[in-house]
C-alpha cells in the first residue's frame, strides 16, 4: 500500500504567510482576531475577523481584489518555491484539486459604476474555480483539477480526493489545501444573517470560544493553504511533513442549518477514516476537532466523539484552532492541518485558547491553559458543514 | 447507465413539488434545487437508492437567479448614487431575507436533494468542472453506483438539470463530449446519445 505524504505547505493565514511563521505563532502571537481592519466596518453589528497576518501585521488591499485569489496565488507560490520535487513531474502528471469559498462579489464598485445602472453585475463577480483555472495554467498543472464548493468541508474534501487519487495512481504529485475570504462587507454580512456570528461583549481575540459554555457563535477568518501531496516512492528532496492514512466524507441529510444532533454519520465518517487506516480508536492520540464555538457543533462533535469513542471519549484530549485563526469556511479543514502538523512535531495537544467554563454538555477532555505533552502518532481530524456534510481524516506523524 | 436530463424555460414551472416529499424544503430552494429535485425524481421513478449511495454534484456559475442583487445595490446608493457602507448596512442587507442565504450557498443542491432522499454516504459539490466531477466519481470509495448529477442556470432563466446513476467502470467507459468545460454539458450529451 502506498504511502501517502504531504510534503510541503504554502500558508497565507492569521497567524501568518509561511509555515514557519505560522508555527511559531502557535505560541508566540497565538490571537490572529481582533476588530476587522482592511475595511470600514463601523456600520456593522459585528466586526470581529481573522484577518492575514504577516510579520504581525494586517495584510491589506483594497475592496476590488479578491483576497482569497490573492492569498492563495501567493500560498502556492510559496510551495512551489520551497518545492524541488515540483518540477521532476511532467505536467500531465500534476493535479490541483483546492476547496474555495463563494465567488467574489465587489459590491462596491459595482454599485459605483455605470455598469450598475445597467445591470451588469457580472463584470464585478470571479469565480472561485477561475483562480484553480488560474494556478493550473500557470504552474503547468495538466493532470487534472478541481475546485470543490462544499462550504466548510470544502478543503478537506479537496484533500481527500488528492489522497484517493494518488493512492490508485502512481507518479501522481497534487497540490490540494483551500481558500477563502469572507472578510469583505457582502459575504460577512450575508453570513450574519444567518445568525451563527458571535457576539461576546468583550475582548475580540476571546470573541470565539469552542466548547466554553458561554460560547456563542463563529468569528470568521481567511487564508490560503496549499499543501504538496507525494507518494512516498516519489519524494526526493521535499521534506515530509506528516502521513495521510484514511479519509472519509458523510453527509447528515438531516437539516440545512443544524448538525445531526446525535452526531451519527460525523462518526460514521471517523470510523471510516479509521478503518481506511487500518488502525482501531485506540490508536487515537488526540482529536482536533471542527470547534467552531457556535452552540450545537460542540454538542454534536461529543455526541459523536461518544460513538467513535465509547470507553474513553471524556478522557481522549481534544482541540479547536478556530479560536486562534476563526473560521476560513472553505478553507478551514485544510489550514486547521497545521494544527495537526503542530502536535506531531511538538508532541503536544495545543490548549484550546478562551476555553474557560466547561460546558457540562461537552464532557470532553478539551486542554487547556496549557500545553498537554504526549506521544502522538495518529491524530483524528473532524470538520462539518453547513448543510450536513461531514468528513474525518487520520493523520500520523512521518518517521 | 441511466441519464436524465431536464430543461425549464424561465417560464416554466417548475413542478418540485409534485415529487417531493419534505415539502417544507421548498421554500429554500432557488430554482436549480427544484430543476434537481425534479430530475433526481425522474431518474429514480420511485425507486429508493441505498443510503450510503456515493453522491457527487457539479455546481454551475450562477449565471441566473433573483438573489435580490438589485434590490441591494438601490438600497446600498446614498444620495448621491454613491456606494454607502452605512446605507448597505441598514438599509441594504436588513432587507434581505435570511431565506437568500440558502439559495446561494453552493452546496446546497446537493444538500437537500441528500435530505429528501436520505443519502448519508461519499459526497462533494465540484465547481462547473465537468473533469473534476469525472475524478470525483470514479475516485468513489465503494462499489455501490454512484449518483453524478449538475445543474445551470443559464442567463436567460433557462435552468437545466442532469443526473445519472452508474457503477464506476460505465463512467469510465461512457463517452465524453470533445471540449467540455462544464459538468451539466456531460449530462446534455449522455442524453442525447441515448446513453
Amino acid at each position: 500500500m502506498a504511502k501517502i505524504l504531504i510534503t510541503g505547505a504554502g500558508v497565507n493565514s492569521p497567524l501568518g504567510c509561511s509555515l514557519e511563521e505560522f508555527l511559531r505563532n502557535m505560541t508566540a502571537a497565538p490571537y490572529g482576531i481582533d476588530h476587522i481592519r482592511n475595511f470600514d466596518a463601523r456600520f456593522f453589528p459585528v466586526d470581529f475577523g481573522a484577518e492575514v497576518r504577516e510579520n504581525g501585521e494586517i495584510v491589506k488591499t483594497g475592496p476590488e481584489v479578491d483576497r482569497k485569489a490573492f492569498f492563495i496565488k501567493r500560498a502556492v507560490k510559496d510551495l512551489i518555491t520551497a518545492s524541488p520535487d515540483f518540477e521532476n513531474y511532467p505536467p500531465a502528471k500534476r493535479m490541483i484539486h483546492m476547496g474555495a469559498g463563494v465567488d467574489f462579489f465587489d459590491l462596491a464598485g459595482y454599485v459605483n459604476s455605470e455598469d450598475s445602472r445597467a445591470g451588469l453585475l457580472y463584470n464585478y463577480c470571479r469565480n472561485s474555480d477561475r483562480v484553480v483555472d488560474e494556478l493550473a495554467e500557470m504552474y503547468d498543472i495538466r493532470g487534472g483539477k478541481s475546485a470543490n464548493v462544499s462550504a466548510c468541508v470544502a478543503s478537506t474534501q479537496a484533500m481527500g480526493l488528492s489522497f484517493r487519487v494518488l493512492k490508485h495512481s502512481p507518479g501522481l504529485e497534487i497540490i490540494t489545501g483551500g481558500f477563502d475570504s469572507m472578510l469583505n462587507p457582502l459575504p460577512f454580512m450575508a453570513f450574519y444573517k444567518l445568525g451563527a456570528f458571535s457576539n461576546y461583549p468583550g475582548e475580540a481575540k476571546h470573541a470565539c470560544r469552542p466548547f466554553d459554555k458561554n460560547r456563542s457563535g463563529l468569528v470568521l477568518g481567511e487564508g490560503g493553504i496549499a499543501f504538496l501531496m507525494q507518494r512516498e516512492e516519489d519524494v526526493k528532496q521535499n521534506h515530509p511533513l506528516m502521513e495521510v492514512c484514511g479519509y472519509s466524507s458523510t453527509m447528515d441529510a438531516y437539516n440545512a442549518t443544524d448538525p445531526h444532533p446525535d452526531g451519527i454519520f460525523l462518526a460514521q465518517s471517523a470510523l471510516e477514516a479509521i478503518r481506511e487506516a487500518g488502525i482501531t480508536p485506540d490508536d487515537i492520540a488526540c482529536v482536533h476537532l471542527h470547534g467552531t464555538g457556535t452552540p450545537k457543533n460542540e454538542i454534536a462533535e461529543t455526541k459523536a466523539l461518544a460513538l467513535v469513542f465509547p470507553n474513553r471519549f471524556k478522557e481522549i484530549p481534544v482541540f479547536s484552532l478556530k479560536s486562534q485563526i476563526g473560521h476560513l469556511i472553505g478553507a478551514c479543514g485544510a489550514m486547521e492541518m497545521l494544527g495537526v502538523l503542530y502536535s506531531f512535531q511538538n508532541q503536544v495537544v495545543p490548549p484550546t485558547l478562551n476555553f474557560q467554563d466547561p460546558d457540562p454538555d461537552i464532557p470532553l477532555h478539551v486542554i487547556k491553559d496549557e500545553p498537554l505533552h504526549m506521544k502522538i502518532d495518529y491524530i483524528l481530524k473532524l470538520n462539518s458543514g453547513l448543510g450536513g456534510q461531514n468528513t474525518a481524516f487520520i493523520l500520523k506523524k512521518y518517521e | 447507465m441511466k441519464v436524465v436530463f431536464e430543461s425549464f424555460s424561465l417560464n416554466d414551472e417548475i413542478p418540485a413539488l409534485d415529487y417531493l416529499k419534505k415539502r417544507k424544503l421548498i421554500k429554500f430552494f432557488n430554482r436549480e434545487t427544484s430543476a434537481g429535485i425534479v430530475c433526481i425524481a425522474r431518474l429514480l421513478d420511485g425507486a429508493a437508492l441505498p443510503t450510503n449511495t456515493p453522491f457527487y454534484y457539479g455546481k454551475a456559475h450562477i449565471a441566473y437567479e433573483d438573489f435580490e442583487v438589485e434590490k441591494l445595490v438601490d438600497a446600498s446608493r446614498d444620495e448621491t448614487g454613491s456606494f454607502s457602507q452605512e446605507n448597505f448596512i441598514n438599509r441594504g442587507i436588513s432587507g434581505l431575507s435570511p431565506l437568500t442565504q440558502f439559495k446561494l450557498l453552493y452546496n446546497m443542491p446537493l444538500c437537500f436533494i441528500s435530505q429528501e432522499h436520505n443519502l448519508t454516504g461519499d459526497n462533494a459539490v465540484i465547481y462547473k468542472s465537468a473533469q473534476g466531477l469525472i475524478i470525483q466519481a470514479l475516485h468513489a470509495p465503494g462499489n455501490l453506483p454512484v449518483l453524478l448529477g449538475a445543474g445551470k442556470v443559464h442567463r436567460d432563466g433557462r435552468v437545466e438539470s442532469g443526473f445519472s446513476l452508474a457503477l464506476k467502470e460505465e463512467i469510465e467507459k461512457a463517452p465524453l463530449p470533445g471540449g467540455v468545460d462544464e459538468a451539466i454539458e456531460i449530462f446534455r450529451y449522455w442524453h442525447e446519445r441515448g446513453q
